[in-house]
């Protein structure tokens, strides 16, 4: 199991680290640096209230989702077009349970990565000095609950890159579910419960779906 | 148990294609079996439902005693499985693939792993995506070995490797075999390896197992005739086991499974002046024996080849 985890984090590092170069240039833009003015749509500044405008989250919803795409087709996609589900799964372990792991270091990797931003923004904005407006830990919340809602795109992206289908629109019915699941969830969680219950159970109907097409699917 | 491979009415269909037809297969434990095809005859998927990596859409397979559809991971452990292009994470060193593989299997031996990649001369500080392929079949090979299997399925295992680096693997191969009581199945598309190691084989032609018997009876069932006759060669009557027919000049070569009393008869009822016969390789017979239509080969399993050169046990279909 150990090894399986160390595989994963070993193939998803270049993701997450692209991942990170992200949000870094985000923070340190909202931060007021300039180093990547460059960039379209970058915010720059520190005039708005941290985390109150889109400065933070409209951006970090694009690079959180992308990264959880790139995360959930590089574990499931990739091994198939490679062929190494072959070498994996006649390991003497049972398949849900490799893919169970898979799910977990995948979803942990995109949890960890995506909360490095916010920590980082909210850490430097609860600091005096840095901004000119009052701060509270409370005002992180929708950062999170965006968050918290990434990993059903994530299990979109992998049941749509194990899923075999004659065709790419089929093939990406589960991400367009998935997506139409992350609309849908942020306008029913107006409270913190919603906000954790409803991505947790989406998120183990998902790795269910994710178990049983592993089980039934050919690997040829 | 008597059989390290067991499969009863195995069948699988690719959208409206046939690829494996109730396939009947025993491997007696112990057995080196060469699974033979022309490409697209089925072997590949054949190996990959006994490694359960494709489902039977009819049918059953039994790997040391145990349904492939429920293998325990106990059992798999005792099981190695070499898939076809020797798939492995090419980011790896040969060093970190032992690692990770040795991981799952508790009695691994590390030092067997440690003397084949010594004895193929490979170093643990390689990365697998620099290697060659034949230094990566090497690889998958010490890997599958590791944890000392009862039952090896390799499927086309020699495929694209150079003829010196296909004679060592082999030869890894026969070293294998001379160990205590190891099954070994493979399918493979170079007939000189097969002949060189199994000690059976099965022939599958579009998805049918056509010859499953000891390698030798394969060569000396099928045999080819000539036939001189020093005049225009008369036409031969449809006969039973006939594979193929060319003439040459005043000569016609037939080429027969079996050839027994009854054929010789149909020959010898055409006045030839000489009648020859010549004992082909194994590459020579598989070659004659899969090159016509599918269904112009009557089955008939179970029954004696004419001629008697196959047991009641062994299989080879004949001709119309």
């Amino acid at each position: 199991m150990r090894m399986i985890v160390y595989k994963e984090l070993r193939e998803v590092a270049g993701i997450a680290a692209a991942a990170l170069a992200c949000y870094l240039a985000l923070v340190v833009s909202l931060m007021g640096g300039r180093v990547f003015s460059f960039i379209p749509l970058m915010p720059s500044g520190t005039h708005a209230v941290p985390f109150t405008d889109s400065g933070f989250s409209t951006p970090f919803m694009f690079i959180t989702a992308g990264f959880a795409l790139a995360l959930g087709f590089r574990q499931s996609a990739w091994e198939a077009v490679r062929g190494t589900y072959l070498f994996l799964l006649h390991r003497p372990v049972q398949r849900d349970w490799i893919f169970l792991i898979k799910l977990a270091t995948g979803t942990a990797v995109l949890m960890l990565v995506g909360s490095v931003p916010i920590v980082a923004y909210a850490w430097w904005a609860a600091v005096p000095g840095h901004h000119p407006s009052p701060f509270q830990w409370a005002m992180t919340g929708s950062a999170w609950e965006l968050l918290l809602g990434m990993p059903i795109l994530y299990l979109g992206a992998f049941l749509s890159g194990l899923r075999p289908a004659r065709w790419y629109g089929t093939r990406l019915l589960p991400l367009l579910g998935c997506l139409l699941l992350c609309v849908l969830r942020s306008e029913l969680s107006e409270t913190w419960f919603l906000a954790l219950s409803v991505p947790l159970v989406l998120c183990g109907l998902l790795a269910g779906c994710v178990c049983h097409v592993a089980r039934v699917r050919d690997y040829a | 148990m008597d059989d390290a491979i067991r499969t009863r009415r195995l069948t699988k269909w690719y959208g409206k294609r046939k690829v494996v037809d109730d396939l009947d297969l025993q491997v007696p434990c112990g057995t080196v079996y060469g699974l033979l095809g022309r490409n697209g005859a089925g072997k590949s998927t054949t190996v990959k439902m006994l490694a359960g990596m494709v489902h039977p859409d009819a049918g059953r397979a039994e790997l040391l005693g145990e349904d492939v559809a429920t293998l325990s991971p106990a059992t798999r452990a005792r099981i190695a499985y070499l898939a076809e292009g020797h798939p492995l994470y090419t980011w790896m060193t040969i060093g970190q693939a032992v690692a990770f593989t040795i991981a799952f299997y508790p009695n691994a031996d590390p030092d067997l792993v440690a003397q084949l990649l010594d004895h193929f001369n490979l170093s643990r500080k390689r990365k697998i995506g620099r290697l060659s392929k034949g230094q990566r079949a090497q690889v998958s090979l010490a890997l599958a070995l590791a944890p000392d299997p009862e039952l090896l399925i390799l499927d086309d295992p020699t495929l694209g490797l150079d003829t010196n680096v296909r004679r060592d693997f082999l030869e890894s191969m026969i070293q294998i075999i001379q160990r205590r009581g190891r099954t070994i199945l493979f399918s493979s598309h170079v007939l000189g390896d097969v002949e060189r190691v199994a000690d059976r084989v099965g022939v599958m032609i579009d998805g049918v197992l056509r010859v499953d018997c000891p390698a030798e009876h394969f060569k000396h069932a099928v045999r080819k005739v000539i036939v001189e006759f020093g005049r225009e060669p008369p036409e031969l009557a449809p006969v039973e086991g006939l594979l193929s027919e060319q003439r040459i000049g005043t000569r016609r070569e037939l080429v027969f499974v079996g050839f027994d009393a009854s054929q010789r008869e149909a020959v010898e009822a055409l006045s030839p002046k000489s009648i020859e016969i010549v004992e082909m390789n194994l590459e020579d017979a598989f070659i004659e024996y899969t090159r016509r239509p599918q269904r112009a080969l009557a089955r008939f399993g179970g029954n004696p080849v004419h001629g008697g050169t196959v047991d009641a046990d062994d299989r080879v279909q004949g001709a119309a």
